[in-house]
C-alpha cells in the first residue's frame, strides 16, 4: 500500500496508479469485517487524493479523471467485497448448522469413492474424515441390504433417489441397521457425479420393534392358551367321546366274532365305526394343534366360510352349553382373502366367546348370535351379532385398547389382539350398537379376485 | 336273561351305536335315545329293563334327570356313564340310587357287569312287587272280620284275648284263623306273619 501510494505521489505516469489499491482490498477481504473493509477503503480514497494533490499542481487535466476513475474503483470492490463476505459467512453459517446433524452424511461418488464424510457419519461408524477421504464407501461399511448394490443404484439412475434399509459394520466391528435416503447428482451433460446418503442409526428402534412384535406374538399366544384352558374341557370332551366309541366298538367287535357264529355283518359295522371315530379324534387334534403352534403369521388363500364354520366347530360345546342359537348367513366357496387361517380363526373365536359372555350376563331371554359374511366391492365384510349386554358408546372408541376390560377377571388383551391381527391383514375391526340391545361386531378383509 | 330291555340316553350318536351293538353281541335287547325326552315318551314293554345314562346331554342333563325319575317314582335300574366324572358327582349320582358310576371309556366287561346286575334287580324287584300284589289279592278276598283276626293274631294275640277284643267265641276266632290261613294260601303261621309284614298290617290300627 505504501509503494503504491508512493509510486502515485511521486512519479507521473500515464496511469491511474490508485486503480492498484482494489488489489489491497481483495487481499484484506478475507480478515477483515465489513467496518474494516469500508475503512480501509476510506484510507486508500484519502491517499489516492493526497497523491493527486501531491504529484498534479494543475487540477484541471487528464490526471483528475484518472484520480476520479480510481476512486469510483476502490469503492465499487469495497463494495463488492463486503458483499461477498456477507454471503461467504452466512454459507459458512449454514454449513456449520448442518455440520450439527446427527445424520451421518456421506458424500462419495457414483462408483462409491468417498469425497465427502460429515460429524455425524464420524460418530456413527468411528472413522474421521481424513481416514476414509477417497476410500470405497460399500467395502469399508461392509454394506449389505436385502437388494444387491447394482439394483439400488439403477433405481438411483432411473429416480434420482433411493430410500432403504442396510445393514452395516462399523469400525469396533459392530453391526448397524441403517436407514438410507440416497440421492444422485447429475452434471449439468445429466451425468451421474455424485451420491449423497444421509443414513440414520434404527438399530434400537429396529431391534425395539421386533422385541414388542416378538411380546405381541407372545402375548396373542398365551391368551390363545388361556382360551385355550376355557375351553379344555370341551376338548377333552371332544376327543374322549371318539376314544370312547373306538374301544366300546373294537370290544364289541371282538365280542361278535367270538360268539359260537360270528356275526360277521356286525364285526364290519363295528369296525367301519372305530374307524370313522378315530378319524374324528384325529381332527379334534388336529385342530388343537393348529391352534396352539406359535408360529409367524403364514398368509395363504383361504376361504372365510371355511374360517368361520370351523371356528363354529371348536366352539360347538360353549354354545349348546350355553343354549345359544348361532344363525349363520355366510356361504363356503365364495369369500377369499389371504390371509393366517389360525390367527383369523382366533379372531372369530374370540369374538364369539365375548358375545357368548355377554349374553351370559345379560338379563334378556333371547340368547342369539348371528354371524354374517358377504362380500362388497373389494372387501370382504365379517359381522357378528349377539343380543347380549351390547357396548355402550362411551366405551366404543376404546373397546380395542390394550388392557380395557369391562369383565371382572378380564385381562384386556383379547379384542387388542384382534385389532392387531386385523390390521396385520390390511383389515379393519370395529363395533356398533347400543347398549342393553346387543353388540355388532365387524371385521373387513380385502377380498382376492 | 332274553326277555329283558336295555335303554340307552346318550347324545352322542357314535357311542350309542357302539355300545348298543356291544350289548348286542350278548344277546341283550337294546333301545338308544339321544335326549330324556324321547325315552321318556317311548313305551317301554313290562318287562325287566335298565337305563344306562350319560351326565352330559343336550337339555337337561343326565344328572337332573335321574333326580326327576325319582320324582316320577320310576324304579328302572340306572347305570350312570360320563366321559370326565369327578367324585362330587358320582357321590350325587349314587346318592340318587344309581346302581353303578362309570366312566368313559371303560371295559366292555364292566358295563355288562353293571348292564347283568341292573337287569337282575330289576327282576328281583319286578317279582318282589308282583308277590305283594298277589298278596293283596289274597287280603281283598277275607272278610273284614277275618282281616281284624289276621292283623291280631299276627301281632302276637293269643286266641283268647283276641275273642276278647271281639267279642268272639274262642272257638270262633280258631275257624276265622283256618279261613284266613287257607285264603291267603300260608302253609304256616310263620308265613302268615311274613305276609303281614308285606301288607304293612299293625294292630291296634
Amino acid at each position: 500500500m505504501v509503494a503504491i501510494f508512493i509510486t502515485d505521489a511521486l512519479t507521473s505516469l500515464d496511469i491511474a496508479v490508485a486503480v492498484l489499491y482494489i488489489l489491497v482490498i481483495m487481499i484484506a477481504m478475507r480478515s477483515f469485517s465489513a467496518y474494516g473493509i469500508k475503512f480501509l477503503s476510506i484510507v486508500c480514497a484519502c491517499l489516492t487524493v493526497i497523491a493527486f494533490f501531491i504529484s498534479h499542481d494543475n487540477l484541471l487535466c487528464t490526471a483528475f479523471a484518472r484520480c476520479l476513475v480510481s476512486l469510483i474503483a476502490i469503492a465499487i470492490a469495497a463494495g463488492l467485497a463486503i458483499k461477498t463476505n456477507k454471503f461467504s459467512d452466512q454459507l459458512q453459517a449454514h454449513l456449520k448448522l448442518l455440520a450439527q446433524t446427527h445424520d451421518a452424511v456421506i458424500i462419495c461418488t457414483f462408483d462409491g469413492s468417498i469425497s465427502g464424510w460429515n460429524l455425524g457419519a464420524q460418530v456413527l461408524y468411528g472413522w474421521n474424515e481424513d481416514e476414509v477421504k477417497k476410500r470405497n464407501c460399500w467395502n469399508l461399511l461392509n454394506t449389505r441390504s436385502a437388494l444387491p448394490l447394482q439394483t439400488i443404484k439403477d433405481e438411483l439412475l432411473i429416480n434420482g433417489c433411493w430410500e432403504g434399509e442396510l445393514t452395516e459394520t462399523t469400525r469396533m466391528g459392530k453391526e448397524v441397521i441403517i436407514l438410507s435416503r440416497w440421492s444422485l447428482y447429475n452434471d449439468h451433460c445429466g451425468r451421474p457425479q455424485a451420491i449423497l446418503a444421509c443414513n440414520n442409526d434404527i438399530t434400537e428402534s429396529r431391534h425395539a420393534e421386533e422385541e414388542l412384535h416378538r411380546s405381541q406374538t407372545e402375548l396373542a399366544h398365551v391368551s390363545r392358551l388361556t382360551m385355550l384352558g376355557e375351553l379344555g374341557t370341551s376338548i377333552a370332551h371332544e376327543v374322549n367321546q371318539p376314544l370312547a366309541a373306538i374301544i366300546t366298538n373294537a370290544e364289541a367287535a371282538l365280542r361278535w366274532l367270538r360268539r359260537a357264529k360270528p356275526d360277521l355283518n356286525e364285526v364290519q359295522i363295528a369296525m367301519e365305526q372305530v374307524s370313522s371315530n378315530a378319524r374324528r379324534a384325529s381332527e379334534v387334534i388336529h385342530r388343537i394343534r393348529a391352534w396352539t403352534r406359535k408360529s409367524s403369521p403364514k398368509y395363504e388363500l383361504l376361504d372365510i366360510g371355511v374360517v368361520l364354520t370351523e371356528s363354529l366347530t371348536l366352539l360347538d360345546r360353549e354354545i349348546y352349553r350355553h343354549r345359544i342359537n348361532v344363525n349363520r348367513s355366510f356361504e363356503e366357496n365364495s369369500l377369499y382373502v389371504l390371509g393366517d387361517p389360525v390367527q383369523l380363526q382366533q379372531v372369530v373365536i374370540n369374538l364369539i366367546l365375548n358375545s357368548i359372555q355377554s349374553i351370559e350376563s345379560s338379563s334378556s331371554h333371547v340368547r342369539k348370535i348371528h354371524v354374517r359374511a358377504r362380500q362388497s366391492d373389494e372387501k370382504i365384510i365379517v359381522e357378528i351379532e349377539d343380543s347380549g349386554t351390547g357396548v355402550d358408546e362411551e366405551n366404543q372408541s376404546v373397546l380395542f385398547d390394550a388392557f380395557f376390560t369391562t369383565k371382572e377377571n378380564g385381562m384386556g388383551i383379547g379384542l387388542c389382539i384382534c385389532r392387531s391381527i386385523i390390521e396385520a391383514h390390511d383389515g379393519k375391526i370395529w363395533t356398533e350398537g347400543k347398549e342393553g340391545r346387543g353388540a355388532i361386531f365387524y371385521f373387513i378383509l380385502p377380498a382376492l379376485k | 336273561m332274553t326277555d329283558s330291555f336295555v335303554f340307552i340316553v346318550d347324545d352322542d350318536q357314535a357311542f350309542c351305536g357302539a355300545l348298543g351293538s356291544l350289548l348286542r353281541s350278548v344277546d341283550l335287547k337294546v333301545k338308544c335315545f339321544s335326549s330324556p325326552r324321547e325315552f321318556m315318551l317311548f313305551p317301554r314293554p313290562n318287562i325287566p329293563s335298565c337305563l344306562i345314562l350319560d351326565v352330559r346331554l343336550k337339555g337337561m342333563s343326565g344328572l337332573e334327570f335321574q333326580a326327576r325319575l325319582n320324582e316320577l317314582k320310576d324304579c328302572i335300574p340306572v347305570i350312570i356313564i360320563t366321559a370326565h366324572g369327578d367324585i362330587a358327582m358320582s357321590v350325587r349320582a349314587m346318592r340318587a340310587g344309581a346302581l353303578n358310576f362309570l366312566t368313559k371309556p371303560f371295559r366292555d366287561q364292566d358295563i355288562l357287569d353293571a348292564v347283568m346286575e341292573a337287569l337282575e334287580e330289576d327282576f328281583r324287584r319286578r317279582t318282589r312287587e308282583q308277590c305283594t300284589i298277589d298278596l293283596c289279592e289274597r287280603y281283598k278276598t277275607l272278610t273284614s272280620r277275618e282281616q281284624q283276626v289276621m292283623a291280631m293274631a299276627t301281632a302276637g294275640l293269643m286266641n283268647k284275648h283276641i275273642a276278647g277284643e271281639l267279642d268272639l267265641s274262642e272257638f270262633t276266632v280258631k275257624i276265622h284263623r283256618r279261613s284266613v290261613m287257607k285264603k291267603m294260601q300260608a302253609k304256616s303261621f310263620a308265613e302268615l306273619v311274613r305276609m303281614a309284614q308285606a301288607l304293612s298290617l299293625r294292630w291296634p290300627s
